[in-house]
């Protein structure tokens, strides 16, 4: 295992980035809770969208989701104030990835990101320097850290904005202005700019200038020469997004958090040094090969959604579904509907209205909840980016027989 | 460093202001606000507030000469109040909604009522005050004024116990008192949601925008007439068969007459009547499919809505419950020709499709009911 010794990370860029990211995390933990996020997503739906193969992932009963938020917060004060910060980042991570796997509808690209980033964080040193650790431990304070651990924070970031810019290279995106030009107009009524978004080549400009924002964004951050102008970029950039798109909650902040490990690292001494971790080499590689796995399925990502989560498709399309499902009993041949708003929260409905991998596993819920003896056929209309809604599911096939699993969808009208 | 991405900021921000801004947005969406809140919405609770006075007058009318012709014309008050409040009932907005379900929460609950009159110690305007709301408003009204099956001298006889009267009448006067507040609420001299109508505009984008409520309310309408008002009494759930008593009205006969006053208002918030509306707006954005704007294929499948709800297959017929004096067309479709109701229901899931997919993804605005983020 090779062992790096010069150059070296500055500790100060570390630890900016520790307590950037504890705090954001503070925040989005109080704010998901003063939102009543916690009832509304993990306690009142009776119904929950595993991952494939995470079934055993529930919410735990009773008080249990409100003590999970409640050792969310602790830890990222923890981690952010660098007391405890190994166990704080593993505690973090652990608890923050169950509560995100629950539930498919709540996927959001950016609680992706706080886990992915989380997992990184538990190997990196981030507690060497303004950090209640190394004060209490001075033999664990240092100007340096190998330079690997700033390395594979800025390799992360870079994957996701480079991926979200290679999602963007989408004829919708780039030839249609869409969903933007539906979008933008939207927001006319901001003061200032409001009126310039109802032209359609500002839909254009802002379409072809985020794609190469997010292709570039990374490069431009690691040149030290461009670097300033990059950051004006990203705090720009950021802040018109949160301003746009309030419903993108803490998104904004995040990515804010998270560009700060591309500040300038000063010439420092190396006074220790220690093995790159294997581990997240084989982490990063998994990161950079996963955005991809949509090519080894036919059809539009964006229409199909095979492939579409964990790919940093961000913003990227506006689809609204409706759904209706048929049942049948196979032997007495007695038919009759189900309404999915009958068993989900809206927003889970809203959710799986228009993915079919959910469309799948509901309809397989409906079989077992009907005793596993009926075919359940769904007539599945999604509109995107503002298209006539068509069918996305072959309406005659039981969709009860087909098995949930990482194969193309034979039965998906692509 | 900072000082650097200080002047590449200002830099930005700088060349940000030197571009060319149009004078004002091209569509006025807070006219289009003002003119719904002024003209449509409005007036609608202004008539319900109306009818519903009428009604308390024409009900307490029949209580002081309980006689057919007092009946007749309180029943008579009472459609002209319901068919009103299924005009209003598009602008269920969330913060409205308790008052709402005081109004008009169906299906009521005749045990619970029954158990009130027989138990309650007694029986006047503060008792019928602290009620639930299956209990109260105009489905409860619709369960004393009207007997499809014993019809008139039915009614007549069982109001004759005075604790029924009595219910009724606090029935009556309390509904007065809802409507009246349900107005006030959007007056200036009352909570004057009108202006914070018109003023939250978008409202920072989310679902508390007054686009996006207006907008998520016809879905939800929409959404309300296809599951509960049309599938559920068409029965082709698991029970099976049709569920008559399901409608929405079926002791009154007025279950199609709401959906229609359902449709109507959709069409009226959309349209704007002769003034400004939604369809204006959605038009501006100069979005069109097969050639045709969004505004004309939303109304095309509101005509077509409005054509099956006008169907012979309703005409006016008995209800099958065996009225004398009221009949339900919707009810007796359901039992005679329920394909006329299917098809109703097949539209009506079309006339949603459209609305969500074309119309409010158009228009930028989340067809969502509940908070949450998204990226």
């Amino acid at each position: 295992m090779a062992t790096v010794t010069n150059p070296a990370a500055d500790t100060r860029v570390l630890a900016a980035y520790r307590i950037a990211f504890g705090a954001v995390m503070l925040y989005s933990t109080i704010r998901f809770a003063a939102n009543g996020w916690i009832a509304d997503f993990y306690i009142r739906p009776k119904y929950h969208f595993s991952y494939l193969g995470m079934g055993w992932v529930r919410p735990l009963p009773g008080d249990g989701m409100y003590w999970l938020f409640a050792l969310m917060a602790v830890c990222a004060a923890a981690i952010m104030v660098g007391g405890l910060y190994r166990p704080a980042i593993l505690t973090f991570t652990a608890v923050f990835t169950y509560v995100e796997l629950i539930d498919k509808a709540f996927y959001l690209n950016h609680y992706y990101l706080v886990s992915v980033m989380g997992c990184l964080m538990i190997g990196v040193p981030l507690n060497r320097r303004w950090a209640v650790d190394s004060w209490l431990r001075p033999a664990l304070r240092a100007d340096s850290a190998p330079r690997w651990a700033l390395t594979v924070l800025r390799v992360q970031i870079g994957l996701v904005y480079f991926y979200a810019g290679v999602a963007k290279l989408h004829g919708d995106w780039l030839i249609e202005a869409l969903p933007l030009r539906m979008w933008l107009p939207a927001r006319a009524d901001l003061p200032v700019i409001g009126p310039l978004l109802e032209q359609r080549w500002v839909a254009y400009a802002f379409s072809w200038a985020g794609a190469a924002y997010d292709l570039t964004i990374p490069f431009w951050l690691s040149w030290r020469r461009s670097r300033p102008f990059a950051f004006a970029a990203v705090i720009g950039f950021h802040a018109m997004t949160a301003i746009l798109f309030p419903v993108i909650g803490v998104f904004p902040l995040v990515m804010l958090a998270c560009s700060v490990v591309f500040l300038p690292s000063r010439a420092v001494s190396v006074t220790l040094s220690r093995p790159f971790p294997a581990l997240i080499g084989v982490f990063l590689v998994i990161q950079a090969i996963l955005p991809l796995r949509h090519y080894l399925y036919p059809g539009d990502v964006l229409w199909t959604e095979e492939g579409f989560r964990f790919s940093w498709r961000v913003m990227l399309v506006d689809k609204v579904g409706d759904v209706l499902f048929t049942l049948k009993d196979r032997e007495s041949g007695a038919v009759w509907y189900a309404f999915p708003d009958e068993y989900l929260t809206p927003l889970q409905a809203r959710q799986m209205a228009f993915q079919p991998d959910m469309i799948l596993q509901f309809a397989h819920h409906l079989a077992d909840q009907h005793g596993g003896n009926v075919a359940v056929y769904a007539e599945a209309y999604v509109g995107m980016n503002g298209r006539p809604a068509r069918l996305i599911i072959d309406p005659r096939v039981d969709l009860a027989a087909q098995p949930d699993s990482l194969w193309a969808k034979s039965w998906l009208l692509r | 460093m900072l000082k650097r991405v200080i002047v590449a900021l200002s830099l930005m921000a700088l060349v940000g202001a030197a571009l060319p801004a149009p004078a004002r947005a091209a569509f006025d969406r807070r006219a289009m606000l003002r003119h719904l809140a002024e003209a449509i919405i409005i007036p609608a609770f202004r008539e319900f507030d109306a009818a519903a006075n009428e009604l308390d007058s024409a009900v307490k009318a029949f209580a002081a000469a309980p006689n057919r012709n007092t009946l007749q014309a309180a029943q008579s008050a009472w459609v002209a109040a319901f068919l009103a409040w299924n005009r209003c009932e598009l602008y269920a907005f969330r913060r409205l909604v308790p008052l709402f379900n005081q109004i008009n929460k169906w299906p009521m609950n005749p045990k619970l009522v029954e158990g009130f009159i027989e138990n309650a110690p007694i029986i006047d305007d503060r008792f019928i005050e602290g009620l639930g709301s299956t209990s109260r408003g105009l489905p409860a009204l619709e369960y004393f004024l009207f007997d499809p099956i014993g019809g008139p001298d039915a009614v007549l006889s069982a109001l004759q116990a005075p604790r029924r009267m009595a219910y009724l009448t606090g029935l009556a006067n309390n509904l007065r008192i809802k409507a009246d507040a349900a107005l006030k609420i959007w007056l200036p001299e009352g909570g004057n949601y009108a202006e914070a109508f018109i003023n939250a505009d978008m409202e920072a984008g989310d679902v508390n925008g007054s686009v996006a409520m207006l907008t998520n309310q016809i879905v939800i309408l929409l959404e309300n007439i296809i599951l509960q008002k049309v599938f559920k009494p068409l029965g082709t759930g698991e029970i099976g068969g049709t569920m008559p008593e399901l409608a929405q009205a079926a002791r009154s006969g007025q279950s199609l007459a709401a959906i229609g006053a359902n449709v109507a208002s959709i069409r009226l918030a959309f349209n704007g009547g002769e003034g400004i509306g939604l369809d204006d707006y959605v038009d501006s954005l100069g979005v069109l499919i097969d050639g045709q704007t969004l505004s004309a294929r939303f109304n095309a499948a509101l005509d077509k809505l409005v054509g099956l709800l006008n169907a012979p297959a309703f005409g006016n017929r008995l209800s099958p419950l065996g009225a004398t004096v009221t009949a339900d067309p919707f009810t007796f479709a359901l039992v005679n020709d329920p394909a006329v109701v299917t098809a109703l229901w097949a539209q009506a899931r079309q006339t949603l499709r459209i609305f969500k997919t074309e119309v409010a993804a158009n228009l930028g605005v989340l067809t969502l009911f509940t908070d949450g983020d998204g990226d």
